[in-house]
């Protein structure tokens, strides 16, 4: 059955019509942007308003709204309206992308120019988040009946900026951190024990700023002094490994100097043609020993000793504080934990010197006693 | 001869060496019996807490009266000095006709953390000290330190000169501050006041590392390649076995005990300042007077002969002898020169200040029950089948 009153029957009369103006619009539409490619192949407003691509779809766009725009509203809300939501849905899709594209595109492009930091890194994510804030407003709010806007309000406006900011604020350690290896490593640097422990320095500096923040932040509620105790156990860890880092480092440099010396040795006996190793366990002999020399060399000097001194000590402090928090941990379980024990051993360790002492005593009043009686016997 | 080990046919000689041991070696370790440790027989005669007094079964003839003490150090175990039969400094000294005692120190655990150094030296020693003298009726003891046991005996025979005859001292360390060994330039910077705070007592295996650090190389890489040259020989492996369980054997140390040692000795080496306190009593080496040998290792590692040899120089003593041994820490009591020269060494030093000297009353009460004279022969025969348990068991301390 046919209803004259739906526009939408009439579309079949006018198929042949539109498929000439789709085709017509479509082919307007290339021949007016400028060739792909040429002003970067993404959508977002730097390639934005100039991109071709994003003024093929653009103008695609304005033309499909157009063209719903033509045939009126069909009853069940199905027709234009229904259209124009769907292309305004996309694109915002098309917008949120452009967004994103753009702040990556520009932070590759500060980066391969070694500008990047967390300063610029800063600015560079606000400025995106300014613009992703007004376009989240103008979507949201568009979108929802007055009363409830201020939920889009919520999602962009002072809370979302001050998330922001803490953010960018947390992890930009982190970034200079990056920064600053990866510029070392295009130097092609070689890490010996100064370049590794600046190296874990640095990692050091940025886990304060941001995870040791975090970690140190006050704990609240039942378990508050446990969490406590756990942070201090981890803040202790990583000031033990920085060290343990130096350590190695250390021991690295001197495995270093042994291969050195080791070629050196060989090189020698080549040059010289006194011999060398005439066989693998002489050169093993020769390798180990070497080795030892540079190893004790290193023991004896006065920076290993304090470093080996400061190695014990960072782990002390670890082992303290993570006593301290297992201890707070289990502090409910029926059994008694390290500090209680040593409290009962100091009592132990008292009552036993004491009996010691009395029974010394008792003994010697009896000898004194025997003797008295051999006396008066006498 | 590089051109030679370049060649590849000498490597692969090699390779096929290293195989055939290994195979065979695997071989005897598969087939290992159970390795046996503290071959002379001895019998406990005396333990307090978890210190315990062995005397060592004496089956021939008695050479010299009064009995030596041997005091161990506290960090690994006195069974070094009878590690097997045909290395045993302690077997060689009864073979010599000497009455030996020796203490075991035991294994502290937490509960020792509280014991103290004055713990070790006026009562587990000095009860040990005591025990010799009643059991032997002897007024004055032979008393024979090792490493650190061996600084302990110089203390103890300044607090308690009545009660020594003669002091034997074996790589003792005296001087700390001296810098040929790396335990003294290392611990000048440990924080030994944290260590104790926090661990309580120290673990062994923590002293461990570092007696490992002393020689990297030799301790932990050569000294396993060196087996696997004598990988097939079941004799050689099952000593090395041997060894390998006396060094990781390594009982932790009181905490206490341990602070004062570390700071007052490594730290401000206040033994040779005269500063040394123990119990509230001022340690003055001047008041050892007894005859002292003092034994070192020319090649120690531990224990440097800078730090042994000062003792002859800071004792009040006029009988004095310096004995240097041509090797190291360990090799003093295992090694065959050490069988063949040191047992006898120590035994003559002593024999000579032993006649005549033994105390009067002693007469009645050193033949006790059990301990008649016999050839020196019957020492071939060791093993707990032969020991003489002790007459009325173990005396314990109150």
């Amino acid at each position: 059955m046919e209803n004259p009153g739906n526009p939408w029957l009439d579309l079949m009369g006018k198929w042949p019509a539109l498929q000439r103006d789709m085709f017509k619009q479509w082919m307007d539409a290339w021949s007016k942007a400028e060739p792909l490619g040429k002003a970067g192949g993404g959508p977002g407003p730097s390639s934005g308003a100039e991109s071709a691509a994003w003024t093929i779809y653009r103008q695609w766009m304005e033309y499909l709204k157009e063209l719903v725009g033509r045939f009126p509203a069909a009853e069940g809300g199905s027709g234009p309206e229904t259209f124009s939501r769907m292309l305004s849905g996309a694109d915002t899709y098309a917008r949120l992308y452009a967004w994103w594209t753009d702040f990556f595109r520009e932070a590759q492009e500060r980066m391969g120019a070694g500008e990047l930091d967390s300063r610029l890194f800063d600015e560079l994510y606000h400025k995106w988040s300014q613009g992703y804030e007004e376009m989240v407003k103008g979507i949201f709010a568009a979108a929802m009946p007055e009363s409830l806007q201020w939920v889009a309000e919520l999602l962009s406006g002072d809370v979302y900026r001050l998330y922001i900011d803490e953010a960018v604020h947390f992890w930009s350690p982190w970034i200079d951190f990056a920064i600053s290896q990866g510029k070392k490593a295009a130097r092609g640097e070689q890490p010996g024990i100064e370049g590794i422990s600046e190296a874990y320095e640095e990692w050091r500096r940025a886990y304060e700023e941001s995870f040791g923040r975090l970690i140190r932040m006050p704990a609240m509620g039942y378990y508050r002094e446990a969490a406590e105790k756990f942070g201090k156990a981890m803040d202790d860890l990583v000031e033990f490994n920085l060290v343990l880092a130096d350590f190695y480092a250390a021991l690295g440099e001197a495995g270093r100097q042994g291969m050195e010396k080791l070629q050196g040795k060989l090189a020698g006996a080549l040059q010289g043609g006194d011999g060398g190793p005439s066989s693998f366990r002489e050169l093993y002999r020769m390798w180990w020993q070497t080795n030892e020399e540079v190893y004790i060399e290193l023991f004896r000097t006065e920076e290993f000793s304090r470093l080996l001194g400061h190695l014990v000590e960072r782990g002390m402090n670890f082992r303290e504080s993570y006593q301290g928090f297992l201890e707070e941990a289990t502090k409910e379980l029926p059994f008694p934990n390290r500090s209680e024990m040593d409290h009962l051993y100091k009592t132990v360790y008292e009552l036993r010197k004491e009996v010691r002492s009395l029974k010394r005593e008792v003994a010697a009043l009896e000898e004194e006693r025997r003797g008295a009686k051999k006396e008066g016997g006498r | 001869m590089l051109k030679e080990f370049l060649d590849p046919r000498f490597f692969l000689q090699e390779l096929e060496e290293v195989s055939r041991k290994l195979v065979k070696g695997m071989e005897v370790l598969l087939t290992l019996p159970e390795v046996d440790l503290e071959p002379t027989p001895k019998e406990l005669v005396f333990q307090e807490d978890k210190m315990r007094l062995y005397r060592y079964v004496q089956e021939g003839p008695v050479t010299c009266p009064v009995p030596i003490l041997i005091c161990y150090a506290l960090v690994n175990r006195q069974y070094m000095m009878d590690l097997q039969s045909d290395r045993s400094l302690i077997r060689n000294l009864v073979g010599q006709g000497l009455d030996i005692y020796i203490i075991d120190w035991g294994y502290p655990d937490h509960g020792d953390r509280y014991l103290t150094l004055e713990d070790y030296i006026d009562v587990y020693l000095n009860d040990a000290v005591d025990h010799v003298r009643r059991a032997s009726g002897q007024d004055r003891i032979n008393l024979l330190g090792v490493c650190q046991g061996g600084t302990f005996s110089a203390i103890y025979t300044t607090l308690y000169p009545e009660k020594i005859l003669n002091l034997i001292t074996m790589v003792t360390p005296i001087d700390f501050h001296v810098t040929d060994g790396l335990l003294n330039v290392w611990s000048q910077h440990m924080d030994i006041d944290r260590m104790v705070d926090v661990m309580g007592i120290i673990p062994g295996e923590f002293m461990n590392v570092g007696f490992l650090m002393l020689k990297p190389f030799q301790l932990m890489v050569d000294k396993y390649v060196g087996l696997m040259d004598n990988l097939d020989d079941p004799a050689t492996v099952a000593n090395f076995v041997r060894m390998e369980h006396w060094i990781f054997d390594s009982p932790a140390q009181a905490g206490e005990a341990y602070r004062k040692f570390l700071k007052d000795l490594y730290q401000q080496n206040k033994l040779v300042k005269g500063e040394l306190e123990i119990g509230g009593r001022r340690v003055d080496l001047k008041r050892i007077t007894v005859p002292l040998l003092n034994i070192y290792a020319t090649e120690d590692h531990l224990v440097p002969p800078a730090s042994s040899v000062p003792l002859n120089d800071l004792v009040g003593s006029k009988d004095k002898t310096l004995y240097a041994f041509p090797g190291g820490h360990i090799g003093i009591y295992v090694s065959g020169h050490s069988q063949k020269e040191l047992a006898p060494k120590v035994a003559e030093w002593l024999q000579e200040r032993c006649a005549g000297k033994a105390a009067g009353k002693a007469s009645k009460k050193t033949a006790e029950p059990g301990r008649a004279a016999k050839k020196p022969s019957a020492l071939k025969h060791e093993g707990a089948a032969k020991r003489q348990p002790a007459k009325g068991g173990p005396r314990k301390a109150g």
